[in-house]
């Protein structure tokens, strides 16, 4: 039972993970970008739903209407302003920008609200579901319903609907989506956009159960990472089941271990993927690995 | 019709094309022939707007095309289907097909024209539902015509389509352009294979080194014998 609980609570909290890591994956799929400033972006995000709930009253659950698509526009305005100038430029130039970016918004945070822990009282916030003698928390399992949800909605966009299709082009052949009069730099922005989208909506659902300070972001970026390699770069759905499993192997890790030594096992299996298989739990095939930044 | 004039092309400091003068009549299958590096994807990749001239004017039907974004292009029915197919090989052959008929006048008429696709290439209505990349080359250049043809094209250029395929399945190929040529769009085909484009062209220009060399009809081009050893190495 013990084994039961553990499991079901690693599950939860790797939906969140899913939601996190989907948006980097995106972003890193279409742009060919790796966003170094994802997890500053969730830390931001974070404190918008804090305070809304301060100053305004808001419920975490209710901010999903202002945080999606405020981090929506944020995601187009970063592609936009400072993505696009250095779009051919080396691999390098991108990731200073992404990583200068990053230590921007977490100093900027630093400056404005110290490096106080803070957190919304909600009164749901410890609240728990009963099943025999399984308790389930309540925030985590809304958490992960809304991951569930998400994946189910993107996979319907990207393989349903025209913008999807196009998303999916060109992130396997620019050139080729070029020619089929596709603007390439529009669906960059909105890819940005979706991929920021994610992680305001990630805010929204970790508030009521998790605490904020200016670098928590490294804490989630790191997360990430090890999710997006661990699924295959830039997929979608090998960066939902990769939250999934980090959740898990961090609640065994955690119950049966040390929680303290959760670190150690992401880069165990970190360094696990990327000896044994680099190209992700699910490859896109052949030559998908190479990914020319 | 398409008419370039006085263009001038490079790659950063290397000049690639130079003072080239085309002319594509409405209607016609023209081939715009030569020897590897020639240009000649370079130039049919200055039309399709993935490059900018240093100078010179690529005008079609009013349209200005080398002021123009890439992306825009095929809105005015000008199309390439490129070198080597560049597949969106991880996607089904319907959604590649679809993929050809994202600008809103083509996306209008995608289901006519889908059928009429599938009634000129039916190997493709039976493959609709795999990925573009498990198909053989042939099936694949089959899938990178139609997704050309989904565009609506008046102009459709057609860059080494033979380059790969098969004896037979390279005769296959002219045929289905002259196909597609009798429906009344036009042809620019950039070829290496230049007998048999000399053979379907009405017109036909040779380029080397970046120069328009020689043009003339097709048919007195295939009988120079001069032209065959100079440039084509026949």
């Amino acid at each position: 039972m013990y084994l039961m609980q553990v499991l079901i609570s690693g599950l939860m909290l790797g939906g969140i993970y899913a939601m996190v890591s989907m948006g980097l994956t995106m972003i890193f799929g279409v742009v060919r970008v790796i966003n170094f400033a994802h997890g500053e972006f969730l830390m931001i995000a974070m404190y918008l739903v804090y305070w809304l709930n301060v100053l305004l009253g808001m419920d975490p659950y209710v901010s999903i209407l202002i945080t999606v698509p405020v981090f929506f526009v944020f995601g187009v305005f970063v592609q936009r302003i400072l993505i696009q100038p250095i779009q051919e430029s080396p691999a390098t130039i991108k990731i200073f920008s992404t990583l200068g970016l990053g230590l921007v918004l977490s100093n900027l945070a630093l400056m404005l609200w110290d490096a106080d822990y803070r957190s919304v009282k909600v009164s749901y916030s410890t609240a728990v579901i009963n099943i025999s003698e399984l308790s389930i928390s309540v925030p985590r399992l809304i958490a992960f319903i809304f991951a569930l949800l998400v994946a189910v909605f993107m996979y319907s966009f990207l393989t349903k609907t025209d913008l999807g299709k196009q998303i999916r082009a060109v992130s396997q052949n620019r050139q080729a989506a070029l020619l089929m009069g596709i603007n390439v730099r529009k669906i960059y922005m909105i890819a940005f956009g979706i991929g920021s989208a994610l992680v305001g909506l990630a805010a929204s659902l970790l508030m009521p159960m998790y605490f904020v300070y200016p670098s928590i972001g490294l804490l989630f970026g790191l997360i990430a990472f090890v999710v997006v390699v661990l699924g295959g770069l830039g997929n979608m759905y090998g960066a939902f089941l990769g939250g999934l499993i980090i959740g898990l192997v961090e609640a065994i890790a955690g119950a049966y271990i040390d929680p303290a030594l959760k670190e150690v096992f992401y880069f165990i299996i970190f360094i696990l993927i990327l000896l044994l298989k680099p190209s992700g739990l699910i490859s896109m095939g052949r030559g998908s690995e190479e990914v020319g930044l | 019709m398409l008419k370039i004039e006085n263009l001038n092309v490079a790659y950063g400091d290397v000049q690639v094309l130079w003072d080239v003068n085309m002319e594509v009549e409405d209607g016609k299958i023209v081939a715009l022939v030569g020897s590897n590096a020639a240009g000649k994807s370079t130039t049919i990749n200055t039309i399709s707007g993935l490059m900018k001239p240093m100078s010179g004017s690529i005008i079609f039907n009013e349209h200005k095309l080398h002021e123009m974004n890439s992306w825009d292009i095929p809105k005015v029915n000008v199309i390439q289907v490129p070198e080597g197919r560049k597949l969106f090989s991880h996607m089904t052959v319907r959604e590649n097909l679809e993929l050809g008929s994202m600008v809103p006048e083509a996306k209008k008429k995608r289901k006519e024209t889908m059928e009429m696709v599938f009634e000129l290439l039916p190997d493709l209505k039976m493959k609709e539902n795999s990925l573009a990349g498990e198909l053989s080359g042939g099936q694949q250049q089959m899938v990178a015509i139609g997704r050309g043809l989904m565009g609506n094209p008046k102009l459709l250029m057609l860059d080494e389509m033979s380059l790969g395929l098969a004896p037979l399945l390279v005769e296959q190929t002219f045929e289905i352009v002259k196909k597609i040529n009798a429906t009344g769009t036009t042809i620019l085909l950039v070829e290496q294979n230049v007998q048999q484009s000399l053979a379907i062209a009405d017109y036909a220009y040779v380029l080397e080194n970046g120069r328009i060399v020689m043009s003339g009809l097709g048919k007195d081009l295939l009988a120079d014998e001069n032209l065959k050893k100079s440039y084509l190495g026949m």
